[in-house]
């Protein structure tokens, strides 16, 4: 969930309360103020009522004046009579008056009508009850030549203690004027009925309506009640709510149509004021909580990218570095600054650690040259006592010892300047195209002749496949794959090593059946200075930083290289695969030469000096000749017939006989034409190669020579004298000699 | 025994067992060697001996290096030089190539890489 979003809820959920809070008290308002309305207006309704009351009563009072007269209660009937002209003079509202019995004769009428005996009064009802009750009686509306009037009874006594009613015959018009002065809201609608509900008098529509019964709802809430307030219609229809009070002394009603939207308004619109606010509300809270999350994630967002810098080792954001803080909130500024701190901690350690490791490279450097001059003062000195120190008894193979550790010292010496030196990457390779096969096998046969593979079943399979490659450096990591085979595996163990192209790839394959690698050690094993926890010979023991070196190199060629074990006891498996190229055809002589093994061939060494004798001989069984030797010219002469050889390399600085006259009588013979011959010689200059093709050598050595160079010209040589075939001749012992 | 019997050889090497076991098995093999120990040693050696036909310096020295020795000397000395040092880094061997060494060779070294490189900077003998 992202920072806006818990920020929307945080508010939502504060609004939420508040929100329902004011749903509750908007209603309650409007409740209240829908009941202060009804009151109001009932209230209303109910002065109009009063002043309906106080109306009709004035009329009943006035009659009641009137009949109170002297001229009434003396029995003189026509001095009464002008008296109740004069009072309808002066009553605006009143049509006429008359006299009756309360038997109901007639016995005046302001209108000068007949005395009509025993003629019943048209408003009977009221004529009755003011007659028999002795009070005033309200009559209801009625209609006569067109026009509607009330009649207001009252019943009077005179001297004689004689029985009348006095009548006025009363205009609704002054109940309407009434109405009309209550001035109320033109959409409202006020109505006064008569005790039959008939409309007497009404704000709306006054003429039409008259005399018409009331409308159906209010004739409904009558029935039920004297007084109340009900949602009904009025008769024209539209909705109104109604207060109403029937008055109990007249029996008349007065009612107050109130049109529904005049009561519904007010809470309608708090409701609406209520809901837009809410949803404003929402709005705004959804945009605050949109701006401020943006406000505050935005600098968090740029903080995770300074993080993720850091962590990749680029630097960190510099913006976040300054002083000056970035973010309106003071903690995220604070993890800025804690970041910059951080960033600036690590570079500051990064920095330590490269100078440690200068001083690291520095301090091998220096230790390994510091340790080859007490080497070297070693071997010289060993080297004197082998050359001068007894060469029996117990102490004679104590120099050999001595030298021997101090060359296996030295290699570690090398080992570790090299290691410093690829893992720094300070180191060039000057690539060749060469046939991974030749390498393997030059590797192997220089093991094998130095003896190193004695106590080990050990099977090269070179399979002919071409690299780009330092091939210094690609003998290195066989020597150091195949060493390591050696170091661990029991003797009389087997070491395979394969050479072959897969595809794209060229495979060099080294496995063994020593002791395996643990599942703990395996994925480590590549990592500098880890060893397996035993060795099988602690003389062999290294540094660890032999398949470091062969990763190292392996990469730098582009190439990878695994390990694999089943296990501990159940030997090991290298495999590097670096990029196979074709093989270059431009230079097929030296392409044949180099794919295919060199042919085995018979080689006689022709050299006074033991050691140099030694190693050129080593070398040359290690590219798989057969070789013969001979210390001085006689000696080679005398041997040629018994060992007829394809090829004699000949030092030149023979003692007695020299080079040049061993090959100047070599050729002389019949055997010896077709020999192949080789100078060796220390000597480099152009004078003795002139003077060796002259004396019949075919090529020309100078040393050292590598074992590599010699056995390719040994080949050249062989292959243009065109005339021996590259098959090994069997000794014919007898009768060869010259 | 070889045609280097009777080749002069200065030797400038500080540390008296190095000089000592080389000077030795060099004079086993017929040579004629003078020890130096130090620059100035060798420039007095120089000065009051013979030429000799080889010089063999250690490339550190008490008193200065081998490169220093070699630029002292002026360039027609008429002998090749060899550097014999602890340093193996390629830098290493191309400086003291630059200052007209013939030879580097890498401490240890055997008596016989050391004839060899003998033999081949006199480029015949």
């Amino acid at each position: 969930m992202r920072l806006r979003s818990h920020l929307l809820t945080l508010t939502l959920g504060t609004l939420l309360p508040m929100v329902i809070l004011g749903v509750i008290a908007t209603g309650l308002i409007a409740e209240r103020e829908r009941a202060l309305f009804q009151r109001g207006a009932t209230e209303r309704m109910l002065a109009l009522l009063t002043a309906v009351d106080a109306e009709l009563s004035r009329h009943s009072s006035t009659l009641q004046a009137l009949g109170s007269s002297r001229s009434f209660e003396s029995g003189n009937r026509s001095a009464f009579r002008e008296e109740a002209l004069r009072a309808l003079a002066i009553q605006p509202g009143w049509r006429a008056i008359n006299l009756a019995e309360s038997g109901g004769e007639r016995i005046w009428d302001t209108r000068d009508l007949p005395p009509e005996v025993g003629a019943t009064p048209v408003d009977d009802e009221s004529f009755r009850a003011a007659a028999e009750t002795g009070r005033v009686a309200i009559g209801n509306l009625h209609q006569e030549d067109g026009e509607y009037h009330f009649r207001v009874r009252v019943p009077i006594t005179d001297d004689a203690n004689r029985q009348y009613v006095l009548t006025a015959r009363v205009d609704p018009r002054v109940i309407s004027d009434l109405l009309a002065r209550q001035r109320l809201p033109s959409d409202w609608v006020g109505v006064v009925l008569d005790a039959n509900e008939r409309i007497v008098a009404r704000t709306v529509d006054q003429q039409r309506t008259i005399g018409r019964p009331a409308s159906e709802s209010l004739r409904a809430a009558l029935a039920h009640d004297d007084e109340g307030w009900f949602h009904g219609a009025t008769i024209e229809g539209s909705e109104v709510y109604t207060p109403f009070n029937r008055s109990p002394e007249t029996g008349w009603t007065v009612a107050m149509g109130i049109p529904v939207a005049a009561v519904d308004t007010g809470p309608r619109r708090m409701a609406m004021a209520l809901a837009l606010g809410v949803i404003a509300a929402l709005m705004l809270a959804g945009l605050l909580a949109a701006a401020l999350g943006r406000r505050i994630s935005a600098p968090i967002s740029e903080l995770a990218t300074a993080a993720r810098a850091l962590g990749a080792g680029e630097p960190v954001i510099p913006a976040f570095a300054g002083p000056a803080p970035t973010s309106d909130v003071e903690e995220v500024n604070e993890v800025a600054r804690a970041l910059a701190e951080g960033g600036l901690a690590v570079r500051a350690r990064e920095e330590e650690l490269r100078s440690a490791d200068r001083a690291k490279d520095e301090f091998l450097a220096m230790l390994g040259h510091e340790l080859r001059n007490p080497l070297a003062a070693l071997l010289s000195a060993a080297e004197l006592l082998e050359a001068t120190g007894p060469t029996e008894g117990p102490g004679a193979a104590a120099p050999r010892i001595v030298s021997r550790q101090v060359r296996h010292m030295t290699r570690m010496v090398d080992d570790l300047l090299d290691v410093s030196r690829v893992t720094t990457g300070k180191f060039e390779l000057s690539r060749q195209p060469v046939d991974l096969a030749e390498v393997a096998t030059t590797v192997v046969d220089s093991l094998d002749s130095a003896g190193a593979l004695d106590d080990h079943q050990v099977n090269l399979d070179a399979g002919s496949v071409w690299v780009d490659a330092d091939v210094t450096r690609l003998e290195q990591v066989l020597a150091n794959l195949v060493g390591n085979a050696l170091k661990y595996t029991p003797a009389g163990g087997r070491i395979e090593i394969s050479t072959r192209r897969e595809g794209e790839r060229a495979m060099l394959v080294v496995s063994d059946s020593g002791i395996g690698l643990s599942p703990e050690l395996l994925p480590r094993v590549f990592e500098l200075f880890v060893q397996g926890e035993r060795t099988l010979d602690r003389t062999l023991g290294g540094l660890g930083i032999g398949l470091t070196l062969v990763k190292r190199l392996v990469e730098r060629h582009g190439g990878t290289v695994t390990a694999a074990s089943a296990g501990e006891g159940h030997g090991s498996q290298f495999t590097v695969a670096l990029p196979a190229i074709e093989a270059p055809v431009a230079n097929e002589a030296a392409a044949g030469r180099l794919e295919a093994p060199a042919p085995s061939r018979r080689v006689l060494i022709v050299e006074d000096n033991e050691d140099a004798r030694q190693a050129l001989q080593e070398a040359l069984r290690g590219q798989g000749h057969e070789v013969f030797e001979a210390a001085d010219g006689p000696a080679a002469l005398a041997s040629i017939g018994a060992t007829r050889p394809d090829v004699a390399v000949i030092d030149i600085g023979l003692p007695g006989l020299d080079g040049y006259e061993v090959a100047r009588r070599l050729r002389a013979w019949s055997e010896g034409r077709s020999l192949g011959l080789i100078a060796l010689t220390g000597y480099g200059q152009r004078e003795t190669r002139e003077r060796a093709i002259d004396a019949g050598f075919d090529s020309y050595l100078t040393k050292p020579v590598s074992p590599r160079e010699l056995s390719a010209v040994i080949e050249s040589v062989v292959s243009s004298s065109g005339v021996r075939p590259a098959v090994r001749l069997h000794h014919d012992a007898a009768g060869d000699t010259p | 025994m070889t045609a280097d019997a009777g080749r002069r050889v200065l030797l400038v090497e500080d540390d008296a067992d190095s000089a000592y076991g080389l000077s030795e098995l060099l004079k086993i093999e017929g040579f004629e060697v003078d020890v130096a120990a130090s620059m100035a040693a060798a420039l007095d050696t120089l000065e009051s001996a013979p030429p000799p036909d080889v010089l063999i310096a250690d490339l550190q020295l008490p008193d200065g290096d081998g490169l220093e020795l070699l630029a002292r000397l002026p360039p027609e000395r008429g002998f090749p030089a060899i550097a014999l040092s602890g340093f193996t880094s390629p830098s290493d061997k191309a400086s003291t190539a630059r200052a007209g060494f013939a030879r580097h060779l890498t401490k240890p070294v055997r008596v016989r890489e050391l004839i060899s490189a003998i033999e081949e900077v006199l480029g015949g003998g």
